[in-house]
């Protein structure tokens, strides 16, 4: 088989997260990580003189990871994370959009409402570069994938 | 302008076009098309001659006078232009290309067509 030419990387990948107001706010100028796991939840099923398990599969989750740096602007990634976890609504999902590798036609957009899960934060006087922070968010609902055309 | 056939959900802002659906992206740049192409979200519709489709004889013949002969090629057509070639009532070529664009749908699963 050809080798392929249609290899991305991640350096324009566009992330898009409701800030308090409920407006979609790119954080894409504030973070440089996001990763996600599409989770099946999968059981099996092994009888007495049965050596190979069957399986039977139902769920479906998406989790993100995002790497967002410590800045101290309002309505930047870190501000939208604090804000939601601190404001009083941290049990209440938003929306968060990716957009991969790029927002441009044809790239993968991956939209739906999520949980924000845990939030992490590590300062570190030895440090020179800026500070991090991590969080999670759990999909909350039907993802869905579509691709982009506008 | 082609005909294109949905195989991936596509996203234009304020909606979803779901796969399935034969669309025309005027909407888009040419290379933007070749995009979407490129990536499998949509397929370009080479349709059957309108003759080969079951009840369109006469309107085939109808519209081979006007220099049209395949269901993208009466896709692709202008209607009113086409409606003034043929001398067809207003609103009647766009009923047909409902109609073609019927028979360009792949049939529901478990369904035959016929």
């Amino acid at each position: 088989m050809a080798q392929t030419t249609t290899q991305a990387n991640a350096c324009d990948i566009e992330i898009l997260l409701d800030n308090g107001s409920g407006t979609p706010t790119s954080i894409s100028g504030s973070s440089n990580r996001v990763g996600f796991t599409l989770n099946r939840d999968v059981g099996e099923l092994r009888t007495f003189q049965t050596e190979w398990p069957v399986r039977t599969s139902c769920g479906k989750s998406l989790e993100v990871t995002l790497g967002i740096i410590y800045t101290t602007a309002s309505d930047e990634g870190k501000d939208i994370i604090f804000d939601w976890y601190f404001g009083g609504n941290a049990g209440t999902s938003r929306t968060l959009t990716l957009y991969v590798p790029t927002k441009n036609v044809g790239s993968d957009k991956l939209t739906g409402e999520f949980a924000l899960g845990p939030v992490s934060f590590d300062g570190d006087v030895s440090e020179p570069g800026p500070m991090a922070v991590e969080c999670t968010l759990m999909s909350d609902g039907a993802i869905t994938r579509s691709t982009a055309a506008t | 302008m082609a005909v294109y056939r949905v195989l991936r959900s596509l996203d234009r802002g304020s909606r979803i076009i779901e796969p399935g659906q034969i669309i025309q992206i005027d909407w888009l740049s040419p290379e933007n098309v070749g995009r979407l192409e490129t990536v499998g979200a949509v397929a370009q519709v080479h349709g059957p001659p309108l003759v080969e489709l079951p009840g369109w004889q006469l309107r085939s013949e109808r519209l081979a006078g006007a220099g049209i002969t395949t269901a993208v090629e009466f896709l692709e057509a202008d209607s009113a232009e086409v409606e003034g070639r043929i001398e067809a009532q207003p609103g009647m070529v766009d009923k047909w290309k409902q109609d073609v664009q019927k028979w360009l749908l792949p049939p529901p699963p478990g369904k035959r067509r016929g």
